[in-house]
């Protein structure tokens, strides 16, 4: 599903974010992205999201060759690819179901798909009860809840998650961790980069462990360390 | 394209700020009237000149104690001379019955006219081969020192100066039109730039769930090309306005003389409002354009 070929990534003006990262990560895997600040985790995630693109090698995402898309070709790519964040990324003026439906309205789904969807996947995420609140309403978990169901809306191959459990305390981090599982049981792709030791530790999944821009470990079944 | 999604968006964009839309709207508004009149004007000038130099001929003022030999051998120069088309005789008396009927409502002109005979003077009209300045100017030095030629006259001066005024006047609106346009383009850009802005988490959410750039852009280019054609259509309104005054002036008897012609056509009409419409459209697009261009780098 996405596979690093000795990709390096040279900011402008900056320190090196990568340097010849290698790794394959398979449909339905899911991958902890470890390290400490700085050390390429969110390059990677970025990278795959042709967010930024890389200084050298080769980048395939779903069967793609990242670099070689036209401008045109990223959004196309970016709909296969949900996204959630630390900070969540909601839209403050909008109720819960119009945050979620908005991802659907803006690549052009119909009315009828947007009706019959939100509503669902708001179930799936235990929201179903608070659509016509604001983001503001919501605690924190509750509005991961609600990016996690935009990202997810859409049905995308691939999840990637920025530290979604870094502004959460830990029982809450537990629930959305039980969300992300779920959506990874659903085979969806999941990548998340992370601080959080206990999370890695339980959930006992791969980890590649990056060190200033080096892959220095992959595991199976691995733990934070 | 979701069609009830891009007009709610662009409304949206167009209410968030009234006073720098409205500012927008009446710039465009104003430069393109002013745009628009110069033009009209431009038209109607050039009709009435066109006009005018239709008719110039080179008119031959006679002493009025001039002989019958003196008129003879005029005539027979005029008739010899390969320029001259035509050349006719206009007596004393068809003369004052002439200025009689220019001057039907100036009755102090009429009553200076019949007191004194020496200012309608007998002439001749001479019609040249060809409406050539050059020509119009050797043919006035050629007869002025003849005997019996009390002065020759030409209209070329005339037109002349009403076309160097008239061409004055038009580069001077053009120019402050421009200037305004410029304003107008730039305070498109600045309301596309805040609207843009305003919705920057926005767009940053669109692009991450993957929408086109196209679906981002429209709604902002709409916002401005909405503003342009509000404005170009307020100056349609102005310049319509202009055109209708200026027919019923030239309808006044008191200046029919004058500005019998001074009417722009139907067509022209017609032309200046495209014109009109079209800079207010392009004046919107580049405005919103050019104010995206530097957010929506992916």
């Amino acid at each position: 599903m996405i596979t690093f070929e000795n990709v390096t990534k040279v900011y402008k003006g900056e320190a090196t974010a990568l340097r010849g990262v290698s790794a394959t990560i398979e449909k339905g895997e899911f991958v902890f992205l470890v390290g400490p600040s700085g050390s390429g985790k969110s390059t990677m995630l970025r990278l795959i999201n042709r967010e930024e693109t890389a200084s050298g090698g080769r980048l395939f995402v779903a069967g793609k060759d990242v670099a070689g898309l036209t401008k045109g070709r990223v959004p196309y790519l970016r709909r296969n690819i949900g996204c959630i964040f630390q900070d969540y990324k909601l839209l403050a003026n909008k109720t819960v179901y119009e945050n979620v439906a908005f991802a659907l309205e803006v690549i052009g789904r119909p009315r009828s798909v947007v009706k019959s969807q939100v509503p669902a996947i708001l179930e799936l995420v235990g929201l179903d009860d608070k659509m016509n609140n604001l983001p503001h309403e919501l605690s924190g978990g509750e509005q991961q809840r609600v990016s996690i169901a935009r990202a997810f809306v859409n049905r995308p191959l691939i999840l990637l998650a920025d530290e979604p459990t870094g502004n959460l305390d830990p029982a809450t981090s537990v629930g959305i961790m039980r969300l992300l599982d779920r959506i990874n049981r659903t085979g969806t792709t999941v990548v998340m980069a992370t601080h959080d030791r206990s999370i890695v530790d339980t959930m006992q999944r791969r980890v590649v462990e990056l060190d200033q821009g080096h892959v220095v470990r992959d595991q199976v079944r691995g733990v934070y360390q | 394209m979701n069609l009830d999604y891009i007009i709610r968006e662009t409304i949206i964009n167009l209410r968030r700020n009234v006073t720098l839309t409205l500012a927008a709207i009446v710039t465009v508004a104003v430069s393109l009237s002013l745009f628009g009149s110069t033009l009209l004007i431009r038209q109607a000038v050039n009709n009435v000149t066109a006009r005018w130099q239709d008719g110039i001929e080179v008119i031959v003022f006679l002493q009025r104690d001039a002989t019958d030999e003196q008129r003879d051998a005029l005539q027979k120069k005029f008739d010899e001379n390969p320029h001259i088309r035509d050349a006719r005789y206009v007596d004393e008396a068809e003369s004052r019955e002439e200025a009689l009927r220019l001057f039907a409502r100036n009755e102090a002109m009429k009553k200076k006219v019949e007191e004194s005979p020496d200012l309608v003077p007998p002439s001749y009209r001479l019609v040249p081969t060809e409406k050539d300045e050059d020509l119009i100017k050797s043919l006035t030095n050629e007869f002025s020192g003849e005997p019996g030629v009390r002065s020759v006259k030409n209209q070329l001066d005339t037109v002349q100066i009403v076309r160097g005024v008239t061409d004055f006047a038009q580069l001077a609106g053009l120019g402050i039109a421009i200037g305004l346009l410029g304003a107008a383009l730039m305070l498109i850009l600045n309301t596309i730039r805040m609207a843009m802005y305003a919705r920057r988490r926005e767009i940053e959410v669109m692009k991450l769930v993957g929408a086109t750039n196209w679906f981002i852009r429209v709604p902002f280019m709409l916002e401005g090309i909405v503003q342009g054609l509000i404005g170009s259509a307020i100056a349609v309104g102005a310049v319509w306005s202009l055109d209708w005054a200026m027919a019923k002036a030239a309808q006044n008897p008191n200046y029919r003389m004058l500005l019998e012609d001074l009417v722009a056509s139907p067509q022209d009409r017609l032309l200046t409002t495209a014109v009109v419409i079209v800079l207010g459209i392009v004046i919107g697009a580049a405005g919103s354009t050019w104010g995206l261009s530097r957010f929506l780098k992916v």
